[in-house]
């Protein structure tokens, strides 16, 4: 984002929360946010009772039932070792929601916890934390994340904590610029005049009267951290095998795009469906909660 | 003036972090890097003349002040594989990811251009809504899929373009647009569907500004009002989004890279994770970094220059 882009954002103003019930109404009320959430839905009960739901265990090799296309007793066909394709698709549902949920929390409390101090600090806190923000913005997601990799070794550790702080500058920047419009309210100065202390009035009232805007982008980070841990898995960076992993059975499908088609569509549709219902349900939370935040955070 | 010196010093300090955080990436390896590189057959001599070579061998602050005054003079160590200084190595893949980076480009803007201008006079009806719907899916895709699904359908299936490789444009232009075809449409569908959105958010700002109120009211017809007064104005803020779309692509085109085999930055940098090669990962990260930092710093400061309000806020 650039800074032009950015200034978008430090204009515009949180709006007060609204209740989950109105998010819960505008979910029911459109049939693309009702679709999305009836998605995320199957890919969490995947991630949870994956080994339930799946037809075949994710790695029963059958070397004779290899490369077999779509069929009644293989939804999705199956792999160069006879793996079930659905099978591992669904299993791998847990380390694509496992990661992206851990890096996601760590990067909003980092993000979060650094955006809020500097916007409510101010001064030489807030240059400082800010150029720091800048200077993260200058690598590329997957450039940072790779860098990440190097110095860890890969692994699923290194992958949530690569995009953890991948995804910390964001947090910061919009943590930070709602606490600036918010630091100069009534209730804050009267609490300040009241002698209430820093961190008491940061939690009590800056963090809620912030949380509409950082709830959206929680939406839209779980989209791209899925995105970026099937992107690091496909580069053998992530989860390692036999784990099943969307971005790993990718990389497999490479070899075998002539002869098996449906290992390289199932896994990807998975991570596609997901990335885009996690974006839509942000784009209608973004609508309810935050309607000032509009494109800007694109 | 003001905001031009202002916006050059805010580049030396992130330039200034950027150069830091560079330089940690090799200091934070857990163990000894030179030794990691090399794996567990290598001689003593070896490994003294490559830990000399690195310079690791010397205190931090001197190991510090020589990267920062080699990456001025473009001397950024040698590779820990192939013993060749780093910067040839990346002036050797710069053209490859420089060449994929404006076909790129080219495509996002065959896209974006047409599909936001029309989703913005087409404000809430349907086409509109297919228009937002398609530019939301473009944003969700994963480009490695894509460009697995490209091979699938343009080159095992139809057989029109090759699977991978990379030809110069130097050496034969039509290949290299064969060649390049692939990467292009995959890293440019992504960009173009961001850079939609952001044109038609600000094609319908400028619909409803005074001016083309005006203008209508004059009776122009409708071509010339849309023509001389909407797009034209409308176009300015996406030159922004598009600087960061062509930013991104000179960096972010790993994934896509890989799967393409396109000799580029980004296949450098992952084959460099890979090997350890710590001195070539810095040195990509360095250039990528601060290309993209250079052309924010261009696309704000030719932004600034069309749209005076941006130096008065």
């Amino acid at each position: 984002m650039t800074s032009h882009a950015a200034a978008i954002v430090d204009a515009a103003p949180p709006a007060p929360v609204s209740g989950w019930r109105q998010v819960l109404d505008a979910i029911v009320r459109r049939p693309v946010a009702l679709v999305s959430a009836a998605v995320l839905l199957v890919v969490v009960l995947a991630a949870v009772a994956g080994p339930l739901i799946a037809p075949y265990p994710a790695n029963a090799v059958d070397l004779s039932r290899a490369l077999q296309p779509p069929s009644g007793a293989h939804w999705f066909g199956t792999d160069e070792l006879g793996r079930d394709v659905l099978s591992r698709v669904v299993l791998a549902a847990r380390v694509s929601m496992l990661v992206s949920v851990v890096s996601v929390t760590i990067a909003f409390v980092v993000g979060v916890t650094l955006g809020l101090v500097a916007g409510y600090a101010g001064g030489w806190a807030d240059t400082l934390a800010m150029r720091a923000v800048d200077v993260m913005f200058a690598f590329p997601v997957l450039l940072l994340a790779l860098s990440i990799v190097a110095i860890l070794g890969p692994g699923l550790t290194t992958a949530m904590i690569a995009i953890g702080v991948v995804y910390t500058p964001i947090f910061a920047r919009v943590a930070r610029a709602s606490t600036l419009s918010v630091r100069e309210e009534s209730y804050v100065r009267a609490a300040r005049g009241m002698g209430a202390r820093p961190l008491g009035i940061i939690a009590r009232h800056v963090l809620p009267n912030v949380a509409a805007p950082l709830i959206v982008q929680t939406s839209l980070s779980l989209a791209f951290a899925i995105l970026s841990e099937a992107a690091l898995s496909f580069l053998g960076l992530g989860v390692q095998p036999p784990e099943p992993s969307w971005g790993r059975m990718l990389f497999d499908a490479r070899g075998y795009l002539d002869q098996a088609w449906w290992m390289a569509v199932f896994p990807g549709l998975a991570v596609f469906v997901t990335v885009l219902a996690f974006n839509l349900i942000g784009d209608t939370l973004r609508d309810v909660l935050d309607p000032s935040g509009r494109e800007a955070r694109r | 003036m003001v905001y031009v010196l202002r916006r050059l010093g805010h580049t030396a300090v992130v330039l200034l972090g950027v150069s830091i955080v560079v330089f940690a990436l090799i200091q934070l390896v857990p163990g000894d890097p030179v030794r990691l590189a090399l794996g567990t057959r290598f001689s003593q001599e070896s490994y003294d003349a490559l830990r000399a070579a690195s310079g690791l061998d010397q205190p931090l602050p001197v190991q510090f002040f020589s990267f920062i005054g080699g990456a001025l003079t473009g001397d950024l160590g040698v590779s820990f594989r192939s013993g060749q200084p780093v910067t040839s190595i990346l002036l050797d893949r710069l053209p490859a990811t420089l060449s994929l980076a404006f076909a790129g480009i080219v495509v996002a803007v065959i896209i974006a251009f047409p599909l936001g201008i029309l989703a913005a006079l087409r404000n809430g009806k349907p086409t509109d809504a297919v228009v937002r719907v398609v530019s939301q899916a473009g944003v969700s895709l994963p480009d490695f899929w894509m460009a697995l699904l490209l091979i699938l359908g343009l080159s095992a299936g139809a057989q029109l373009l090759p699977s991978s490789g990379y030809v110069p444009i130097t050496d034969d232009p039509v290949e290299w647009a064969r060649h390049v075809a692939i990467p292009a449409i995959t890293v440019g569908l992504i960009a173009g569907s961001i850079m939609t959105r952001y044109v038609r958010s600000s094609v319908l700002e400028v619909l409803g500004a005074d001016h083309v109120r005006t203008a209508r009211s004059k009776g122009l017809r409708e071509r010339i009002v849309l023509g001389r007064h909407v797009v034209r104005n409308a176009l300015v803020p996406v030159i922004t989004v598009g600087g960061v779309q062509l930013a991104t692509m000179l960096g972010g085109v790993v994934v896509v890279e890989v799967v393409v085999g396109w000799p580029g930055l980004g296949r450098l940098v992952f084959d460099a994770v890979n090997q350890r090669d710590y001195p070539v990962i810095q040195g990509a990260v360095l250039l990528i970094a601060v290309m993209f930092l250079l052309i924010n710093l261009i696309v704000d400061l030719l932004y600034a220059r069309i749209d005076p309000r941006i130096r008065l806020s």
